[in-house]
């Protein structure tokens, strides 16, 4: 995904220097945090694309966070939407990240690695799974405990692939 | 006010009007800038929904490969076609195709693109089996961004339209503005200044307002009431004086002339008595009586004659006339005078010079006075056979000089200085100051001023006496001019020889 989109960018390169530059340095986050292809992070190595983790489990929705109140957890930086929630998400991470790294988790079921939209989400049993939409989220519903069963087994065996191996 | 439309470019119009100058520069880099900045804004926006499409085709390809997994492994046809149809119900999709696993087209919308484009993308369609996935084909989807563009290219016209318009109202309202604020009251000070240099007529601008230009209307209208108010009393302080001048130049004038006629009879009779005239007489000390009233009398005729005459000169009463003057000329009738003047016994007077020198642009009568009043000097104060030398030189400086020179005594220089201000010599050396009156000297010297000129007084180193008088060089005549030109010229002139006369002034002066 991210690497598609990179490619988008790259043929009309005419920005000016300080774009470049920028758009540098965020490739030189991303290689420095989460260049681990199990977590679905943005460029700058950002989780949830900003998104706020506790949210969905405190009041059951998708929140933005603040780039004030951020952690890092596993080489992915979150943000929360306050200090409170920081601090109860850096007693206990694992219960908060969402499932496969964040992707979409039907994707995860059939092998693939889709961007999983943060607005798209399903706390089943104490756990976040994210989607690429609402189709995909209807689909996957449909037929909800086969799907994170096969997903539990898929993942461990494609979490090291990148994202453009398997979906090509 | 004239504010001709919009200049066009080659034509060069004379601006007259501060609004259409500043509007000439204003428009055009206003419309750069806002062009710069709708290139700027294009580019962006095209480049972010370059991305947007890439981003959008990103997720296209997800969705649809994982709803199509099911149907591709089954080959059930009708849903694939239900879903490709879906895809390409979107106007941003091109094209679609959807494989096998072996690269047979299932189905298809369009041609199948090249992978080159930055806008097809590929994606593997996966389906979950019991306890895994398998790949079971794969989705091409291509995207154009016909539309996107399209529609950027709608949103910048309507921007470029707008601000247009906007530029427009905006130089119409700063045209507005600046006419209101500022070639208002701009035209109002020009016309004034135009009347004033024209009739001279200071006319108050009638304008009011706080900003700079009200004050410098009102600094305008200020400096103009004092110009007004100082002319006034100048004018007045002019007519005062004058006043005062005139009625002092007419009481002196009235004045001597009620004492010249009493006198002119005191003269006559003393003469008549002195002289015995009607017959011998016998008392010898009633005649001798009378020759002193005589004397007394002439002397005092003599002094109110010269006072009459400083005073008419001083009043700016006498206008010389100049004209071309050959230098001979003035010597003989100098000469001439001073034959009737009285001297002592064996003085001879030698007359010098100027025979062959360039004539001068001078009053003549008025030179001749000048001359023989210098000579009525020097021959009343030589001794007995003594001589008197008048002498024409021109020095090497160009300066005209007519010389006057006695053996009579000498005096201290600063004296001789003296003797060039009215009644200012000292009364020990009054009697060489021309017969007492001590106003000689200095009637000479304002009229070698009338010429430009000064008067130069030295002590010889021989002993005697040395008065000269010094014309500029602009009084000589080029011998190759005309005498009338070089009268014309004269008469035109007569400041600018006044002014070249500075210069042997100023040598008088040093000398002194």
């Amino acid at each position: 995904m991210k690497c598609n989109k990179s490619k988008a960018l790259q043929p009309i390169d005419l920005r000016p220097l300080a774009l470049a530059a920028l758009i540098a340095a965020l490739f030189w986050c991303a290689q420095a945090f989460g260049a681990t292809p199990s977590r679905n992070l943005s460029e700058n190595g950002l989780a949830l694309r900003g998104y706020d983790p506790v949210a969905y489990f405190v009041v059951g929705r998708a929140e933005r966070g603040d780039a004030a109140f951020a952690a890092t957890y596993e080489g992915a930086t979150y943000h929360f939407a306050s200090a409170a929630r920081r601090e109860a998400f850096l007693l206990e991470p694992r219960l908060y990240v969402p499932s496969y790294g964040g992707f979409c988790a039907y994707g995860v079921a059939v092998g693939q690695k889709f961007d999983g939209d943060p607005e798209v989400f399903l706390l089943v049993e104490g756990k976040l799974y994210l989607q690429l939409d609402r189709a995909t989220q209807a689909l996957w519903k449909a037929d909800l405990d086969k799907n994170i069963a096969i997903a539990d087994r898929t993942w461990p065996v494609i979490a090291k692939i990148p994202a453009a191996v398997l979906n090509d | 006010m004239t504010n001709p439309p919009a200049s066009r470019p080659g034509h060069q119009p004379v601006l007259k009007s501060i609004s259409t100058r500043y509007l000439t520069r204003f428009v055009p880099i206003i419309v750069v800038v806002f062009a710069v900045l709708i290139a700027i804004y294009g580019t962006i926006t095209y480049r972010e929904s370059k991305a947007d499409l890439a981003a959008k085709l990103d997720t296209l390809l997800a969705r649809q490969s994982l709803l199509l997994g099911e149907a591709v492994a089954n080959r059930r046809d009708d849903r694939i076609g239900l879903l490709v149809a879906q895809t390409i119900a979107d106007r941003d999709v091109a094209t679609i195709a959807v494989l096998d696993k072996n690269g047979n087209v299932l189905n298809k919308y369009g041609s199948i693109p090249d992978r080159a484009d930055a806008l097809v993308g590929r994606m593997a369609i996966n389906h979950m089996s019991a306890d895994s996935y398998e790949r079971v084909g794969t989705l091409i989807v291509s995207m154009s961004d016909g539309p996107a563009i399209a529609s950027l290219v709608n949103s910048l016209v309507y921007i470029s339209l707008l601000g247009l318009a906007l530029i427009g109202s905006a130089a119409v309202a700063a045209h507005l503005v600046l006419r209101a604020t500022v070639s208002q009251p701009l035209d109002m000070m020009l016309n004034a200044i135009h009347i004033q240099r024209d009739s001279g007529a200071r006319i108050p601008i009638d304008w009011e307002s706080q900003d700079q230009i009200g004050q410098v209307v009102a600094a305008y209208n200020a400096l103009q009431s004092r110009q007004t108010k100082t002319e006034a009393d100048l004018t007045r302080l002019r007519d005062k004086a004058e006043r005062a001048h005139q009625s002092k130049s007419d009481f002196v004038a009235r004045v001597i002339d009620e004492i010249r006629t009493p006198l002119n009879s005191i003269v006559g009779f003393s003469e008549i008595v002195s002289t015995r005239r009607f017959g011998p007489d016998t008392i010898q000390r009633y005649i001798s009586y009378a020759g002193n009233i005589n004397q007394a009398a002439r002397h005092l005729l003599f002094l109110i004659e010269n006072v009459l005459e400083l005073t008419r000169l001083e009043g700016g009463e006498v206008e010389p006339v100049f004209v071309p003057t050959p230098v001979v000329s003035i010597l003989r009738r100098a000469e001439a005078n001073a034959a009737s003047l009285p001297r002592n016994r064996d003085v001879r007077l030698r007359v010098t010079g100027g025979k062959s020198d360039r004539p001068l642009n001078v009053d003549e009568g008025l030179m001749v006075s000048l001359l023989g009043k210098l000579l009525e000097n020097a021959l009343r104060h030589t001794p007995e056979g003594g001589k008197v030398e008048l002498s024409y030189e021109v020095r090497p400086s160009g300066t005209a000089c007519f010389t006057v020179t006695d053996p009579g005594p000498g005096m201290p220089e600063e004296e001789a200085q003296r003797l060039l201000i009215p009644f200012a010599a000292s009364r020990e050396f009054e009697d060489r100051g021309f017969h007492g009156s001590g106003l000689g000297l200095p009637i000479c010297k304002i009229l070698a001023e009338l010429h430009g000129g000064a008067i130069e007084i030295t002590n010889l180193a021989a002993g005697g006496f040395a008065v000269s008088v010094l014309l500029p060089p602009s009084r000589t005549i080029e011998i190759e001019a005309k005498p009338s030109d070089a009268s014309a010229r004269g008469d035109e002139k007569p400041r600018t020889d006044h002014h070249a006369a500075g210069a042997p002034v100023q040598h008088l002066n040093g000398a002194g």
